[in-house]
């Protein structure tokens, strides 16, 4: 009775950030993930910051739900700190307690990774949140479509993920069902031993992968039925296309790196 | 436009057949019923109809050509099918998505998309519902997105494969009214599958399937006509025909057999006038 | 097992922006060894409804109470020991099988609960014998049978462990006439002779005015009508107006009674009911 279930996270929105071609955000974020590994001085970091902040504010998502997407990952990034303290041991020792030295280096280089870090989770976060999962995988395809010279299955691997995408939800009901079945027969999954509770999975699992086999060969008669025949000869409703917003965000995303990249060392 | 021809088919060389050596013709406009029990072959003449399986024996022909895999294609775009599961036929993740499946294999060009599915949502009155999902809309709903993405296609067909088997009453007549609105506002033929006499009714030519062979052939009145026989192979009479029986019992006898319960009372009304 | 339902709401993803009302104020009564129907169209609260019977699901204001277990929003520690005594059959529910071999599949329940596992291996031809399948099965995977076998292999599954209540959620969705009329008569004479208390969520009419000796008509998440089939069925409008058809006999009552202005009374409302109406009414056509 999941109804509400929403897939991925997006959040419907008419923001700038929300109508750019999902084709442009993915570059943008790609890029991005990759620069940020170069970034070393204060000022470069601060040309990061402000990107992934000043897209965070103009998507208009509330801070509060953001920061509720980041949730999981706080922890990585503390711990990725506390390590970087604990285990580096270069430049000046900068205050001492059981025998346990604190070098400046060692915060310098948790601040860096951890800042890093935050920002790769920001950005990839600020896209699935403003782009619908289907648009994520129009891109995709629309992407890869050069790797289709190297026979790369690029059409086979969209479909891939927008059945997938469609078929979560039913497959999540399934679930629920099946569960609430095995407990009216008794099933316990939620005391006794850690390898009870491992084994008392089997009979959820089983009967939900022969429904998804079932579901996918009535889905592939389906298809062939609505005259499906692979990639070849195909034509796409959602055509992507370029626009004057998309333009802008390009020529102001190139602004920035090219900031950036100044002032990268 | 279907015609089979002493078609026979079986799963494996080495099994028996399944469908043995039935002929059969489905002509333009026309709602027939394919009618039997689990397991009497229905769905595998279902699925030969647009090419989803091939005859082991004998010929298929859409529009006087033979169906071959060659042209299966054209025929899926003119022999268009709707399955019984309303959840596992849905591709799209919106009904939007869903429409245009069809179209987007048949290579449309995406400019006449949008006017194709707007008409076909209309025809199947879920027009407004194109950025649903799925998951948010009822079976019965489904069924009729599954309807209007082979309407989209501009199919001369329809076969239903016990299309409302899985649907509660409520959207098993919306479904089978919707059957009856194409049929006689596009002048579509429709193929109904299934094991309800009282679907049947609704057909202009009846065809019962038992073992792999057609048993039966002919209007739904006549095939009501043949009361008990029909449950020695697993249908069941409708209430109008067991009512009929036992009037009969009494010697009460009709000039034709009752469709339904209305036309048996109405008879029998006139029967008292003319006294 | 006496079943109380006493001003239950239940709503779904309480306390999210998502929630949903789905139970209202519920209050209705079921007797111990009756067989209730509950009908009503799709998201009326039918099976929301169900899964309180055996604590899926516990309400959020309000109490259920099914014997001497009490379920309220509070934390249960019995829920377990509740559906040993409560067997619910779900919807499609050959789709729960799960192990190598029907023996082991029916025996599931069983070993759960910690039931006598060699008393119940003995009883297992009894209660294949009560679904209607061979005895030869036991051996066999559930998977290597029919549709129709595999939804009596989880019936069997379910009634293995005695319950003095047996829920079924349209136990005979999409099977076909005959299959359906073989499930619903096995179903009959299971509550006969077990003197258990049935349950049978149902969009038959049909079904409930031929087993049921109560029926419950369910309204987005009310009771809209409760009480014994015959007379319920007479208030076609009310019934009509939420979107319910009558059993076909009660249709043709009325019809007749207004084409023909005889009078069909209540203890006529059956086949050979009306086929008797209408045979006084054409002889006594042919003697005016």
């Amino acid at each position: 009775m999941n109804q509400s279930l929403i897939i991925g996270q997006y959040v419907p929105g008419e923001s700038f950030i929300h109508r750019l071609d999902p084709r442009l955000k993915i570059l943008i974020v790609f890029i991005f993930v990759l620069v940020i590994f170069s970034a070393e001085t204060w000022m470069s970091f601060m040309t990061l910051f402000t990107l992934a902040i000043g897209s965070a504010i103009i998507s208009r998502i509330s801070v509060s739900y953001i920061l509720k997407g980041l949730k999981p990952v706080w922890f990585i990034i503390a711990l990725t700190f506390i390590l970087h303290i604990f285990l580096t041991r270069e430049g000046n020792i900068l205050y001492s307690f059981w025998g346990v030295n604190l070098y400046d280096q060692a915060l310098i280089q948790g601040a860096n990774i951890s800042a890093r870090l935050f920002l790769l989770i920001l950005m990839t976060t600020l896209l699935t949140l403003t782009t619908t999962p289907i648009s994520i995988t129009d891109a995709v395809e629309a992407l890869l479509k050069p790797l289709n010279k190297l026979r790369f299955p690029v059409h086979e691997l969209a479909l891939m993920m927008s059945i997938s995408l469609r078929f979560i939800p039913t497959l999540m009901q399934e679930m629920d069902k099946i569960s609430k079945a095995q407990a009216s027969r008794g099933l316990d999954l939620t005391t006794g031993p850690i390898k009870e509770r491992v084994k008392a999975i089997i009979p959820l699992l089983i009967p939900l992968f022969i429904s998804a086999f079932k579901r996918a060969e009535d889905l592939a008669l389906a298809m062939e039925a609505r005259g499906y025949r692979g990639g070849e000869g195909r034509t796409k409703l959602r055509e992507l296309t370029f626009q004057k917003v998309d333009l802008l965000a390009a020529i102001v995303f190139i602004g920035i790196m090219i900031v950036f990249w100044l002032t990268r060392t | 436009m279907i015609k089979f021809d002493r078609v026979s088919f079986r799963y494996r060389d080495d099994s028996s057949k399944v469908i043995n050596d039935i002929n059969l013709s489905i002509d333009r406009g026309e709602w027939v019923a394919l009618i039997g029990h689990n397991g009497s072959g229905k769905s595998t003449v279902a699925k030969m109809m647009n090419g989803l399986l091939l005859p082991s024996e004998g010929q298929v022909f859409i529009d006087d050509i033979e169906l071959t895999e060659q042209n299966l294609i054209e025929v899926r775009q003119k022999v268009g099918m709707v399955f019984q599961n309303p959840e596992n036929q849905f591709v799209g993740t919106t009904v939007l998505d869903d429409v245009a499946f069809g179209l987007e294999n048949l290579g449309v060009d995406p400019e006449y998309m949008y006017e194709r599915i707007q008409q076909s949502l209309k025809q199947v009155s879920m027009d407004g519902y194109e950025q649903h999902e799925p998951h948010r809309l009822s079976g019965g709903q489904k069924q009729r997105i599954a309807i209007a993405g082979v309407l989209a296609m501009l199919p001369e067909v329809i076969v239903f494969d016990e299309a409302t088997t899985m649907l509660d009453p409520m959207g098993r007549k919306d479904l089978l009214q919707t059957m009856k609105t194409l049929k006689e506002e596009r002048g579509l033929s429709i193929v109904s599958i299934t094991h309800d006499l009282t679907e049947a009714a609704f057909a202009d030519r009846v065809l019962v399937l038992n073992q792999g062979e057609v048993w039966f052939e002919g209007e739904p009145r006549q095939l009501f006509a043949k009361g008990e026989e029909l449950e020695n192979i697993g249908l069941e009479p409708p209430f109008v025909t067991k009512l009929y029986h036992q009037l009969k019992s009494e010697n009460i006898t009709l000039e034709r057999e009752p469709l339904d319960f209305k036309e048996l009372v109405d008879e029998l009304w006139t029967l008292h006038l003319k006294k | 097992m006496d079943i109380t339902f006493k001003e239950v709401d239940y709503i779904y993803q309480y306390n999210t922006p998502f929630e949903h009302q789905a139970l209202h104020n519920l209050s209705f009564h079921i007797p111990s060894g009756s067989f209730t129907a509950i009908i009503g169209h799709t998201g009326s609260g039918k099976s929301t409804l169900i899964q309180h019977l055996n604590g899926l699901i516990k309400p959020i204001q309000g109490e259920v109470t099914i014997g001497e277990f009490t379920l309220s929003s509070e934390k249960n520690h019995q829920v377990k020991d509740l559906r040993k005594h409560v067997g619910v059959v779900f919807q499609y529910p050959e789709h729960q099988l799960f192990e190598e071999t029907v023996k082991k599949d029916i025996l599931f329940g069983p070993k759960n609960f910690g039931f006598d596992l060699d008393r119940k291996e003995d009883e297992l031809a009894d209660v294949l014998n009560n679904v209607g399948l061979p005895v030869d099965v036991l051996d066999r995977s559930p998977f290597e049978l029919s549709g129709g076998q595999m939804r009596r292999v989880a019936i069997a599954g379910v009634i293995v462990l005695e319950p003095s209540v047996l829920v079924l959620d349209e136990p005979t969705a999409g099977l076909d006439p005959l299959g359906r009329s073989q499930m619903l008569k096995l179903f009959s004479h299971l509550h006969q002779s077990r003197q258990q208390t049935t349950v049978l969520v149902t969009h038959h009419m049909e079904d409930a005015l031929a087993y049921a000796d109560q029926v419950i008509v369910m309204n987005q998440g009310k009771v809209e009508m409760i009480g014994e089939p015959k007379e319920l069925f007479k208030k076609k409008e009310r019934l009509r107006d939420i979107g319910l058809d009558i059993p076909e006999v009660f249709e043709c009552a009325n019809y007749i009674e207004n084409k023909l202005g005889v009078s069909v009374n209540e203890c006529q409302s059956n086949m050979e009911g009306i086929s008797q109406v209408l045979v006084d009414f054409v002889k006594a056509g042919a003697r005016s």
